[in-house]
Formats: structure tokens, sequence, C-alpha cells
């Protein structure tokens, strides 16, 4: 499998990829594994589907961040990153194929300026597994995991009943899109933060796929 | 073990016994013996007030410690089963009831590997060669929080409260045991 992986993926960096062509085919050979009721087929389609999707989501991100959308690249990072820890917790074997877009995320996260988030919280009181639809119960579990992939498909939790108890600032978010942003007497979102080390590093990445190694000091990340 | 280790160990007063947890979750019947029979029982953890809220691992950590073999049930009632969930990077487990010190290494052998199951996806490709340094947290970063209950010889109840890094987790439980067999001897 592992060679199967490297020939998607070395395909995937060659200028003019067709990635949405690349998976309206998969997904269609997806559905018919899914149909066939085989699993494993359909599981390792679910994992090369994640894979085009991730690199196509970092071209895109590359492209944001060039038109200096300093923000929506921010969250698009954060996509990847997710993308990626479901991918690796399901698949370990495509390691090879993301670790140099995860460096150049993580890289990239580094030179942002923002340091407070908001931490919304949460009363979950109902919430149904995506695989069976069933509502969890916790003395009766459903066999499925979250975050673990059946028949093709992500497990989740759908949150059906919910309440907002309150919001904390944090500096270590689980959501990195939470960034605390200022309005300005017009009620109008103020962008006030210092993006020189993201113009800095946008210079530097000129190609998508291309390793960058930084050398970062404290009063870099200061 | 080195000094540092103690300190991430916070002693306070226990919010509830065993029985007055049971009473409070308005358990009864013949759930209420099963409960009291479990080595390992999660409780609420009262995070921003609501006092029968529970973590938001609680159904992840139950499957991966009955996986592991653990006796372990969650102090409530099906139906009145409720999560807090709060959105910051920190692992937070909740409140661990356990039936005896006996049981402790156990479960903290439980919560290393569960924390160090959930960061070793985001850990395998932490290692960028060329930079020659860690681009992704390492796990010995995570911070972890939770709080193990027990009763002294009197019957009060006492809080263990963890506050640290992932990597400390299986370190502490000889300090833990030996706190909690001095409590209980007393």
């Amino acid at each position: 499998m592992k060679q199967e992986i490297n020939d998607s993926a070395s395909l995937m960096l060659q200028d003019g990829f067709d990635f949405d062509k690349k998976l309206s085919e998969l997904e269609m050979e997806k559905k018919h594994e899914q149909q066939m009721k085989n699993e494993v087929e359909a599981n390792k389609l679910w994992a090369v589907i994640q894979l085009v999707e991730i690199y196509k989501e970092f071209v895109n991100l590359f492209h944001i961040l060039h038109e200096g959308k300093y923000y929506d690249a921010w969250c698009k990072a954060e996509e990847i990153e997710i993308s990626i820890h479901f991918l690796l917790r399901n698949f370990p074997a495509f390691d090879v194929c993301v670790k140099d877009i995860a460096i150049t995320v993580s890289n990239l996260q580094r030179m942002y300026p923002y340091r407070l988030f908001i931490s919304a919280v949460y009363k979950i009181k109902k919430e149904k597994c995506t695989i069976c639809g069933k509502t969890v119960s916790i003395r009766n579990l459903c066999p499925h995991v979250c975050g673990k992939v059946y028949n093709g498909e992500l497990c989740q939790r759908e949150v059906e009943q919910c309440e907002l108890i309150g919001a904390d600032i944090v500096t270590n978010p689980e959501h990195k899109y939470s960034v605390l942003f200022p309005k300005d007497d017009n009620h109008k979102t103020v962008d006030h933060y210092d993006y020189t080390n993201v113009e800095r590093f946008s210079k530097v990445w000129i190609r998508p796929f291309m390793r960058i190694t930084i050398k970062l000091s404290s009063s870099d990340l200061n | 073990m080195d000094k540092g280790n103690i300190n991430l160990i916070e002693t306070t007063k226990g919010v509830r016994t065993l029985q007055e947890w049971l009473d409070f979750q308005n358990i009864h019947g013949e759930l209420r013996d099963r409960l009291q029979s479990a080595d390992i029982l999660l409780l609420p953890t009262g995070y921003m007030n609501e006092e029968h809220g529970f973590a938001s691992s609680t159904e992840a950590f139950l499957r991966f410690a009955r996986g592991q073999g653990a006796k372990i049930d969650v102090c409530t009632n099906d139906d009145e089963f409720a999560i807090v969930e709060l959105n910051s990077n920190t692992i937070r487990l909740g409140r661990f009831h356990i039936k005896s010190s006996t049981v402790l290494s156990i479960l903290l052998g439980i919560i290393s590997n569960f924390c160090y199951d959930g960061i070793k996806s985001t850990a395998s490709y932490i290692k960028d060669d060329d930079a020659q340094e860690q681009v992704v947290v390492p796990i010995n970063e995570h911070e972890v929080e939770f709080t193990i209950s027990t009763e002294d010889s009197s019957g009060n109840a006492i809080d263990y409260n963890y506050k640290g890094p992932a990597e400390e987790v299986k370190n502490v439980s000889e300090e833990l045991t030996k706190l909690i067999n001095e409590t209980r001897d007393k």
C-alpha cells in the first residue's frame, strides 16, 4: 500500500493537477465499495480522498496566504491540521505523504501574532453517532468510536441538544480559528495584528510544495 | 522521584464521599450497588458550575479503560448524562473515585496510555530533521488535569488534583500511593 500512496502523492505534486476530477473519481469508487459492503477498500479510499483533500487545501492555503488574507489562511491551516490528525489516526502509514505539509503548516502557524483566543464552553445533553444514528448512551455504548473510520466514513458525534454556558479567554485553544479581534465604534471587526513575520514567510514560500527550513529566535515569537 | 513531580499534585478537602456522590446523582437500587462495586468510578467534574456535568473525554476514556480490562463505570443515570465541553487544548480527564490505593497504579497507567494514544497521531510527524527541532508540540508539553477522589480513615472525602505534563503522569504513581496510604492510616 505504501508504494500506491507514494505514487498518488507524487502525481499531486505536479503543476495543474486536477484535484476536483480526482476527488470525484475517488468518491464514485468509494460509493461502489460501500454498496458492496467492502469495508476495507472503502476505508482505504476514504484515506486516499483525505490525502487528495489535504493536498488540494494546502495549495489553496498557499494562494490565500499570497493574497494577503492572513486570518483566512490561519483558518485553512487549522483545517489541514485537523484533516492530517484524522488521517494519521486511522492510517498512520500515510505519514510520509503529509509530513512536509504538516511541517510547513506548523511553521506557518508559528509566524502568526495571535496569542489570545475565545474558548466556548458548552453543556452537551444529547448527541448521536453519525455511523449508526443512535443517541449516545453512556451505559449502552454503540460499537463506533468517535474519530475512527467505518465503511469509508469518519465516525463523529452530531450534537442534538446543547447549551452555551460560557466563554473563556485562553492561550491554548482547541479551535485555533477562535482568534480575538476587537470591534471599532461602528461595530466593524478590526484586524490590529502585526503580520510582519507571516509576510516574511510568504516571501520565501514561492511554490506550494517546497521545504522551508526556519530558525526562530525567541524575539521572533514575541 | 524528583521534587518536581510532588509539586504536580495538590491535596484538597474532597467535594463529596462516594455515598454523597451517589445521593447527589440520585442513584438508587441495583445501579447504586453496581457503581459501589466498581474499582474506578468517573464522577461529575463541576466545570463552570455545572455540578452534574462530566468531562468531554468521558466516553472515550470509558471505552479505552474497559479495553485495558479496568472495572470502571460512570456515576450517573443514563438519561441524565451530560458533558461539559471546554475547548482549550488542555486534556481534562475529570474526576475519578478509586475503591482502594491498589487501583491507583492501574488508573495512572491507563491515564498515561490514554493521553499518549490521543497525542501520538500528531506526534508521529513532529521531527523536522532539517530544522533539527520539533515543530509540533511534543507529548511532554501537553498538559493534563485530573482529580482522584477517595476517603481517609475517618471517612472524610479527600481530592488529589494533578495538573502537569502528560509525560509525568506515570511518574507520580509512587508518591500518590504513599499520600493516599498515609491519609488512610491516620
